[in-house]
């Protein structure tokens, strides 16, 4: 009896190790690396007018040429606000390492040359590690408008703007991303004549908390909004930005498309100029066009 | 009596499995405007002698074209590697391999490639040869981008291909020594 318990145990252990080498047939599935960094939560350096925590490669120069047209309001009289001529801000920015990319712009509102760098000190992880990723952007801008209008003398020092933005986004799923804009900004001067909202001709410090989303409905196509309050210290008056969009990637270029109430393409002016008023048909079409060349 | 003479026999079938897990692989394109190539060396591989059964697979983010945004557009746009890790192929051999016989000598297996929860049987042609190390195995073949659900933008097509070429280059080592 007992020899023969012995040879079935040692039958069944011997099937077992067979079959083992048979499972062999297949390696098992493992990943080289399990925790990644969470990529393309946008898909680019800017959403609609907000700036995102993307950063760009090392070596890699991005080029963006953003247009905010007139209002739609008075609807075919001017083609929609097409008629009335753009502001347009074209950009070149260049990345220095994976983390840290340095830009230059102009815009054609009030011929504003502006600089900064962009730097990302935070990166989403899909295991442990960073929940969100987040970045800084730290812009220095000088408005080069002629104001002889005005019949005021504008200096060098009075043309000044300065503003920093604090992105922090999180990309939820394959389809869904929120961003968190924190900015701050800040005039040298400003004029109630001129297109920063001032009434009061006092205000010279703004501050908001830009909100952003994404919803992919494709692989390659989002919809879009933007939300910005932002805060003016002096007035103690909050202005509401207010856009909604497309975004198409392509691969090397993203469209985006927008309607939105706000003229700025920048993040000095996004706090501080006007913004119309939706349900009056204050806003305006604009797109942009973002392209990534690998030039190191 | 019957156990010893059954694991008896089990014994050869592990001393003729030789596995790896740092072959190379490449994903060549050539498009009309630009020719690049994603690169690994985490190509892992598995061949059991004895029944001809072979094993394949990389993990598709390993996969580097030493460009970082066309990187992370192919991992997330095309490739979708989160979703979908892996590119496997698995088959059998159908040809004669002598492990005893010095140089490269012409294999060819019949299986499946995998890519996207996609599958496409293929035939592959490559070459084998029995090394002091084990056994390294060489092969390329063509996949087609639209066959596994990639949709290429029209935008794009003079710069990515849909015809991809694939080659790896992998030494398998003896089961038992890994």
């Amino acid at each position: 009896m007992m020899k023969t318990k012995f040879c079935l145990s040692a039958i069944a252990l011997t099937l077992t190790l067979l079959a083992a080498s048979d499972a062999a047939a297949q390696l098992t599935r493992e990943r080289v690396v399990q925790n990644r960094p969470v990529e393309l939560t946008f898909p680019t350096s800017r959403h609609i007018q907000l700036n995102t925590t993307e950063p760009l490669a090392t070596g890699e120069l991005y080029y963006s040429i953003m247009h905010a047209f007139g209002t739609v309001e008075n609807g075919i009289t001017d083609f929609w606000g097409l008629d009335q001529g753009a502001n347009i801000r074209f950009s070149l920015e260049y990345g220095i390492s994976d983390r840290f990319s340095v830009f230059a712009a102009r815009s054609s509102m009030d011929k504003v040359y502006d600089m900064g760098f962009r730097y990302q000190y935070l990166q989403q992880m899909t295991g442990s590690g960073s929940p969100v990723s987040a970045g800084m952007v730290l812009t220095a801008g000088w408005m080069t408008e002629d104001y002889t209008f005005l019949n005021q003398t504008y200096s060098f020092s009075d043309r000044n703007q300065l503003s920093l933005a604090l992105p922090v986004s999180r990309k939820f799923d394959d389809r869904f991303s929120l961003l968190l804009v924190p900015t701050i900004a800040a005039f040298s001067r400003t004029n109630p004549l001129l297109r920063i909202e001032d009434p009061l001709d006092t205000d010279e410090t703004f501050a908001g908390v830009g909100m952003g989303s994404r919803y992919k409905f494709t692989s390659r196509s989002s919809v879009t909004v933007q939300y910005v309050p932002s805060y003016r210290f002096e007035n103690e008056t909050v202005n509401q930005n207010f856009a909604i969009g497309l975004d198409m990637e392509t691969g090397g270029h993203v469209f985006q498309i927008f309607f939105s109430n706000a003229r700025a393409l920048n993040d000095a002016y996004l706090l501080a100029g006007p913004n119309g008023n939706f349900p009056d048909f204050e806003f305006r079409f604009g797109f942009n066009i973002n392209r990534s060349f690998q030039i190191r | 009596m019957l156990s010893v003479f059954l694991l008896l026999c089990g014994r050869p079938a592990i001393a003729q499995s030789y596995v790896a897990t740092d072959g190379y692989v490449e994903f060549i394109s050539t498009a009309p405007l630009l020719e690049f190539k994603g690169t690994s060396d985490n190509l892992a591989g598995f061949i059991n002698l004895e029944t001809g059964e072979v094993d394949f697979f990389v993990d598709l983010a390993s996969l580097d074209t030493g460009n970082r945004r066309r990187d992370r557009d192919m991992r997330q746009i095309y490739l979708e590697t989160d979703k979908y890790p892996f590119a496997e192929f698995g088959g059998k051999l159908t040809s004669d391999f002598d492990p005893e016989m010095e140089g490269e000598q012409t294999a060819t297996v019949t299986g499946s490639f995998k890519m996207r929860e996609i599958t496409r049987d293929m035939t592959v042609s490559g070459t084998m040869e029995a090394t002091n190390e084990g056994i390294r195995i060489r092969a390329g073949w063509e996949i087609l981008l639209e066959d596994f659900g990639i949709d290429r933008p029209s935008i794009l097509f003079y710069e990515l291909s849909d015809v991809q070429t694939i080659n790896i280059d992998i030494l398998l080592r003896p089961h038992d020594e890994n």
